[in-house]
């Protein structure tokens, strides 16, 4: 199944496509984007890691550090 | 049912609403525990526009209104083209939505120079939190403040606490902690850290639940800086050794007052330039400037 991830820090909309039952957690791993420094949200809702990505899922990822 | 949005390294979810009780409670019990906030203090909160300073500001501001006293915003300028700009817009905003007084400072108008002008000549994000520091004690003098509050949190101080392991400068850290309580300066503002437990991550979690227009823009100057080498290293121990960062900030806190005690007499000064805090005969402040031709002595 294919899912929509924005990553903030770089501003890049990427297609990713993934198996059923793919967890945020999972997602991360693939993109190799370390968890503690990201907050990520569902479709405009905050998850947590655990949370189940579904088919056409929107996901954003939001970098935790400080711009400055 | 709400859903989580967080779980504790105890494996503890919070929905939204439990997640900013837990939040706030935290901030309000380390004011507390080191007694940050007197009863009749008029605080000024260091406003960047980033998610650490609006939410460090958000909760002074609660607190302040509870006891009827003042807080003001305030927000350095050091001139950073295509940065600054777009946070001062939000900081704008923040101020006006919650009736907080903004005062900005420029560094063009009390140093005379911008952080812009000087970058090609030495360390930038040295540079600039030597100026920010200068700057922010002196706008507290100007406002009658009794105390300065930072969006610093548990990162940031692990961060520094590394970065001066690293470069043997442990004496600085002395002046670290969630009160900067060793400067005993008539000209000397007392700093307070609310944050100073919350991680990062909280902290963002914390606007976003909030809706706090915080925006990711970094610093052109930062990018490959000393500091974001040592967090993107600590992010990665954090992953694999949950509890880093409040490992490291609780060792350090643990030896705190005998490091007080051991650089007390380097820590308190006057500059023979400018009469402010020093360590040294001349403070740092002053030591660029000569070093940009900005002073003459």
């Amino acid at each position: 199944m294919g899912v929509s991830v924005f990553i903030e820090r770089t501003g890049k909309r990427l297609r990713v496509e993934i198996p059923r039952g793919y967890t945020v957690k999972s997602l991360l791993g693939k993109l190799k984007i370390n968890p503690v420094s990201v907050l990520v949200s569902i479709n405009n809702e905050i998850c947590t890691e655990n949370e189940v990505i579904k088919d056409d899922d929107s996901v954003e990822i939001f970098s935790v550090v400080s711009g400055g | 049912m709400e859903k989580a949005v967080y779980i504790d390294q105890a494996g503890n979810s919070y929905t939204r609403s439990k997640f900013i009780r837990y939040f706030e409670k935290k901030v309000m019990k380390t004011i507390s525990k080191y007694n940050m906030i007197g009863k009749d203090d008029v605080v000024g909160v260091g406003l960047s526009g980033g998610k650490d300073s609006m939410t460090c500001l958000y909760i002074i501001n609660k607190i302040q209104r509870e006891r009827r006293r003042k807080v003001y915003a305030i927000l350095i300028d050091e001139g950073i083209k295509g940065y600054r700009s777009s946070t001062i817009k939000d900081a704008k905003e923040f101020c006006k939505q919650h009736n907080i007084p903004l005062k900005i400072y420029k560094f063009s108008d009390v140093i005379g120079t911008t952080i812009d002008k000087v970058v090609r000549k030495e360390n930038p994000c040295t540079t600039c939190g030597i100026f920010r520091r200068y700057v922010l004690n002196k706008a507290a003098r100007d406002l009658k403040l009794d105390k300065i509050a930072t969006g610093h949190n548990l990162d940031d101080e692990a961060q520094v606490l590394l970065m001066n392991q690293f470069k043997g400068n442990v004496s600085f850290s002395a002046k670290l902690g969630p009160v900067a309580g060793v400067l005993s300066h008539e000209k000397f503002i007392p700093r307070i850290k609310p944050l100073y437990f919350c991680t990062e991550k909280e902290v963002l979690l914390y606007t976003k639940l909030m809706r706090f227009p915080v925006k990711f823009i970094e610093c052109p100057n930062a990018k490959n800086s000393f500091r974001n080498i040592v967090g993107d290293y600590l992010n990665q121990l954090e992953n694999q050794f949950p509890g880093t960062k409040q490992g490291i900030v609780n060792s350090f806190l643990a030896i705190l007052p005998d490091l007080q005690k051991r650089y007390k007499n380097k820590l308190i000064g006057t500059c023979s330039i400018c009469g402010e805090p020093a360590a040294k005969n001349v403070c740092r402040h002053c030591e660029l400037m000569r070093k940009f031709k900005l002073i003459k002595y």
